[in-house]
């Protein structure tokens, strides 16, 4: 039997045991490129199915043998296998007993993705804001474990899950860190502004035309209205016409093969572009303005917070049907109630917006150069220091000098 | 479970100081300067900040004498459990009345400007709706909102400023000083009318972990409203001169319609001065709403605020309905911030905190300043 | 606790469903670009009542798409009272009125002559929300809605066209360029005292010239295009332009790009006061006559001091018409001691009209400088 199912079997004469070693192989995919998560610059290395294949990948980023791997198996007819992962002296042990507490709560029958963990331990599963992070590349796991989080492995998918995240996290792509800090800060500056406008474009177009068109230049206003000119539905069913088209669109496109996704690209564009606009069912702006969201919520890097702001947008388009400007504010201002009222494994959502410390900033809008952040974020971590190097050392220790002129005369004489 | 710790930090102090004071009166407050203070209204105003910085410090002298404890809870120590109660609950009854004020006003002015067919009470019950979820959050929430939407608030609110300045005059403010001392007398009464919301700080300290520590940011907070008012009232003397800000009864609001910037997305700037005063309003209403949730939850010894925010919020509600218009809502504003705001930000502290020392109640000398 | 959740849920899906009180879409608002006013003749009058004669003119948006017709259009109205003309306009169009977006308000000059109808019109004016005080004010000698007769050349909409040639004082000084904002500011500060650029009409172009006075709320008269930019020397408003100078009976044109005033108390003695504005005027001469050079700098000097008198004659002809003529200060010298000299101001603040045509010496001294002479010398 064992060696049917692949196991080893070792007889040694003169004894009545039987040695049975686990030498299971079976069909695993390698380790291969992220499909959710590319860079450009960075480690191209993406977590599998296999968790002990994860496990491994992230031990190699973290030689360290303070760095924890809590095992345990979840799951009555499952038993999946589950592993914590998180740095002893830097995460909060406050925080490792609750993640363990929470996971042992959970008893099911099976546990397929990590998915189904993500929503038996959040904070708040009505939140529409995902509380924690799920990332297929090791590289950002490892970051993660040394800013004093937890890492959850799960066995059977390549998506491990980070705690706490918080909504600064969300904005942040692994490569932020392996590119120069300016880019890098820029870069991060253009997904918080995409962020805001793939949020409120939609809304704030409605309430301008429809409720205060005086904000607006002559010009614009009269161009607007001259677009709009045999349109026959208001602004607030163009704008849901169009935002249903390209989320069906987008659904399509996820679902289908990529040969046929592109097809279906093509008769969007063609029929959001052209037909409609020249039916007259929608007006040329609000193909721009639906176009300008979709590109803005493209670029928030975590999909699972994009559909967050998806279904906000939504909500902000009707606040603003109904009280323009004013419903709009007050969309967004709940949206706030909502975010601040919100944790994530004791981490308040907005950190480090709220209750900050000045040193946490370096690390959300802009992205300072690594050697100005000496510090971890306070809050999480236990053990604040990073590093205690500075630049002046760098430059101080510099054996390459540049030539100096007055070398170069000296030669010369 | 990791639960909630209900403190604030030094800096959400500061915070919820000057989102409490700033509030709808941001664009009515020019008119009050101007027509009180003369051209020089901006000097006054500073003046009473100073002054009104030395009042806060009392508030945390008196606080400090109970740490660990808030204004309800210690309230009822210094006058007994009775007197204190009734205090407390006659506290969140102005209160109530005060964001009533301020619903209404602002309500008023959205309704000119933004909506003017949409009914009142839908705007106002939209408006206290949103207060009251976050208002539910408890002061953490409430701390955090008002911590957040500062930088939102008052950064874009100083851009929005800035393109007006060719149209300013800054001679408008001359001569300086003449006059001054009938200007002053005529002010005062109306200080209250600028520093309302001041009151708010005497509660919030109670949930500052080490109240000695509420010196700075209260000052800070304070130094930043004074200035801001000064700014604002310079900014609106400046471009009108005292007597067209006199006319005007939202200067400030005049100031922004008169800016054009042409070649820009936005021409006319309005649009987004209302929806930066909705966002005024909105802290302003929490951080009353909230003091006055806390306050009937103590007085009835309940140990969550919570179930009150809903309740309450109809009050207001009621409340907010009652004036006519908006002049009888300015006569009934004049009333309450000349006599009963005085009573409630100057007399009541003062009288707790002699009452205090008299009795000798509660940690003596606060040990670090 | 759930119930009372899905109730209210329940209650903002149907107030949002029943909602939008205030939603009208873009295209079905018709974006009033400017507004005349007239004092009703006899003939116009509808009803006995009538008093006004209101213009609106507003664009067609079809027609500035398309490039085709007419792309905009004016609208007549004969009212009694100002917001009844807004608001009669209903019984004739299919849209809604919209005034956030008026650029230029035109007075006939009937309505500058009539007190009442001129306060009436300032009152619901400065009171709406929806006008912005930033538009520009015209006074009209004759009827303002011969202006919205004109149809411009080089613009498609006659609003625009209007305000543009009000922005364009800061190349042409004689322009005097008066936004809604500044007028109501004199008229509070000075209680009825204001200049309003006049704008003249014909067929296919309207043009600036010169500008109405008005005091006490009254039009007193009209100054003409040369003096309309000396006021806006004497004013400090003034930003560019072109005065001409003579030297050996050539005349050359020096052009200014900067002008800079102030006024100086100089003494006040007994009853009499002695102001000096001290104007300083920075350019260039870029016409002179073909073979002659102008690269010398005692050339230049006497050029200069000939710019200086004429500058000098050219402000105190202006500040005389203001004294002996029009009889009302709109010069700026109220302000000035109001600001600057409080005590002598308040000392003739009662008589002040009286003061300033009497006991007021006032001197202009010009300081003008050459700094180029273009590109040959």
């Amino acid at each position: 039997m064992a060696i049917l199912t692949g196991d080893t079997v070792m007889l040694i004469d003169g004894t009545a045991n039987i040695i049975v070693i686990g030498t299971k192989g079976w069909p695993a995919r390698g380790i291969s490129e992220p499909t959710t998560e590319a860079v450009i610059r960075g480690p191209k290395e993406g977590f599998t199915e296999t968790y002990r294949f994860n496990s491994a990948l992230v031990r190699r980023r973290i030689r360290d043998p303070r760095l924890k791997l809590k095992q345990m198996q979840i799951g009555r007819r499952s038993f999946t296998d589950i592993g914590i992962m998180y740095i002893e002296d830097i995460a909060q042990p406050e925080l490792v007993a609750e993640v363990k507490r929470r996971l042992s709560t959970i008893d099911i029958d099976a546990i397929l993705d990590s998915g189904y963990i993500e929503e038996f331990i959040e904070d708040n599963p009505y939140s529409l804001f995902p509380q924690i992070k799920a990332t297929e590349r090791p590289d950002k796991v490892a970051a993660a474990l040394y800013q004093g989080k937890v890492a959850i492995l799960v066995d059977n998918t390549p998506f491990g899950l980070i705690v706490p995240a918080t909504f600064n996290s969300f904005f942040h792509a692994a490569e932020d860190h392996y590119i120069r800090w300016i880019p890098a800060t820029v870069l991060r500056m253009m997904r918080f502004i995409a962020g805001t406008l793939s949020l409120i474009t939609p809304a704030l177009y409605i309430a301008v035309t429809s409720y205060h068109p005086g904000i607006l230049p002559t010009e614009l206003v009269l161009s607007i209205a001259a677009a709009r000119e045999g349109v026959p539905f208001p602004a607030v069913i163009e704008a849901l016409i169009l935002e249903l088209t390209f989320e069906l669109l987008r659904e399509a496109g996820v679902r289908l093969p990529t040969l046929i996704g592109g097809v279906v690209g093509i008769v969007g564009g063609l029929v959001i572009g052209q037909a409609a606009v020249e039916a007259g069912i929608v007006s040329p702006i609000m193909v721009i303005i639906v176009a300008v969201t979709a590109i803005s919520s493209f670029s928030i890097p975590d999909y699972s917070f994009s559909n967050a702001f998806r279904l906000f947008r939504f909500m902000l388009i009707f606040s603003a049907a109904f009280l323009g400007l004013y419903g709009m504010i007050l969309g967004l201002l709940l949206m706030l109630g909502h975010l601040v009222r919100l944790k994530s494994f004791g981490t308040p959502y907005l950190s480090p917006f709220v209750s900050f410390t000045a040193s946490d900033l370096k690390d959300t809008i802009v992205r300072l150069p690594m050697f100005m952040m000496k510090n971890r974020p306070l809050g999480i971590a236990n053990d604040k220091v990073r590093m205690v190097n500075n630049r002046h050392e760098i430059k101080k220790g510099a054996n390459i000098k540049e030539k100096e002129k007055g070398e170069d005369h000296n030669d010369k004489e | 479970m990791i639960r909630n710790n209900d403190n604030i930090s030094p800096y959400q102090l500061a915070m919820l100081v000057i989102m409490s004071i700033i509030g709808v009166g941001v664009f009515n407050i020019v008119h009050v300067i101007a027509k009180f203070g003369g051209n020089d209204g901006w000097i006054i105003m500073t003046a009473m900040g100073i002054v009104h910085i030395f009042l806060a410090f009392l508030f945390i002298r008196l606080s400090c004498r109970f740490p660990g404890k808030t204004f309800p809870e210690y309230i009822q120590e210094i006058l007994g459990v009775v007197l204190g109660k009734i205090l407390v609950f006659a506290i969140s009854c102005y209160i109530l009345l005060n964001l009533a004020y301020e619903v209404r006003e602002f309500t008023e002015v959205a309704k000119m400007f933004l909506l003017p067919r949409t009914p009142t009470e839908v705007i106002i019950f939209a408006l206290i709706l949103v207060c009251a979820y976050v208002v539910r959050g408890g002061v953490e929430s409430v701390a955090r909102v008002v911590e957040i939407t500062f930088p939102i608030l008052f950064i874009p609110f100083f851009l929005v400023l800035i393109p007006g300045f060719p149209n300013l005059d800054l001679t408008n403010l001359l001569p300086v000083g003449s006059d001054i001392g009938t200007k002053f007398t005529r002010m005062i009464p109306h200080a209250p009318h600028a520093f309302r919301g001041i009151e708010y700080i005497l509660f919030y300290i109670g949930f500052m972990k080490r109240p000695q520590r509420a010196y700075k940011p209260v000052a800070w907070g304070l130094i930043f409203v004074t200035g801001f008012y000064t700014l604002v009232s310079v900014i609106g003397i400046g471009a009108f001169g005292a007597k067209s800000a006199t006319k005007a009864i939202w200067p400030l609001l005049l100031y922004i319609r008169n800016i054009n910037i042409p070649g820009l997305f936005i021409e006319r700037l309005d649009g987004v001065i209302l929806s930066i005063w909705v966002i005024t309003v909105f802290t302003t209403i929490i951080t009353g709403f909230f003091i006055v949730t806390y306050s009937i939850s103590k007085v009835i010894n309940s140990k969550e605020q919570k179930q009150f925010a809903l309740p309450l919020m109809m009050f207001i509600y009621y409340l907010a309905l009652q004036p006519a218009g908006l002049a009888e809502l300015y006569e009934w504003g004049d009333w309450i911030f000349k006599y009963v705001s005085s009573i409630f930000i100057y007399v009541i502290p003062i009288v707790a905190l002699l009452i205090a020392a008299i009795r000798r109640l509660g940690v003596k000398k606060s040990e670090d300043f | 606790m759930r119930i009372s959740k899905l109730i209210v849920i329940l209650m903002l899906c149907v107030v949002v469903l029943v909602g939008c009180w205030d939603k009208v879409e873009i295209e079905d608002r018709i974006f009033v670009l400017g507004i005349g006013i007239d004092k009703a003749k006899e003939e116009e009058k509808a009803q006995p009542t009538d008093r006004y004669v209101i213009n609106f003119a507003s664009p067609i948006v079809g027609a500035l798409k398309d490039g085709g017709g007419e792309t905009f259009s004016v609208d007549k109205t004969v009212s009694s009272i100002f917001t009844f003309g807004l608001n009669q306009m209903y019984e004739r169009i299919d849209k809604k009125l919209s005034f956030q977006h008026t650029r230029i308000l035109i007075f006939g000059e009937d309505m500058l002559k009539d007190e009442r109808l001129f306060k009436e019109v300032l009152d619901a004016v400065g009171r709406s929300h929806e006008f912005h005080r930033n538009m520009y004010v015209f006074a009209v000698p004759g009827r303002a809605d011969e202006v919205f007769k004109v149809k411009p050349k080089y613009n498609k909409l006659l609003a625009s066209y209007v305000a543009g040639i009000a922005e364009n004082n800061l190349y042409q000084s004689s322009i005097y360029k008066m936004p809604a904002y500044q007028m109501y500011d004199n008229l509070i500060n000075s209680e009825g005292d204001t200049i309003i650029p006049s704008l003249r009409a014909s067929k296919e172009e309207a043009k600036v010239s010169g500008l109405g006075v008005i005091k006490d709320y009254k039009l007193v008269g009209y100054l003409n295009d040369m003096d309309s930019e000396t006021l806006n020397w004497l004013n400090n408003t003034a930003s560019g332009g072109v005065i001409e100078g003579k030297y050996n009976d050539i005349l050359i044109p020096y052009k200014y790009n900067d002008f800079n005033t102030n006024m100086v108390l100089d003494k006040v003695d007994g009853d009499k006061i002695y102001l000096t504005y001290n104007m300083v005027a920075e350019g260039s001469v870029e016409e002179y006559i073909w073979g002659e050079n102008l690269m010398e700098q005692a050339l230049l000097d006497t050029l200069e001091k000939n710019i200086e008198t004429r500058i000098e004659e050219r402000g105190k002809s202006v500040v005389d018409k203001f004294q002996k003529e029009l009889k009302v200060d709109l010069v700026g010298i109220a302000p000035y001691l109001r600001k600057h000299h409080p005590q002598v101001y308040s000392s003739i603040e009662k008589d002040y009209e009286n003061f300033f045509q009497n006991n007021m010496v006032i001197k202009i001294k010009a300081e003008v400088s050459i700094r180029r002479v273009g590109t040959i010398e």
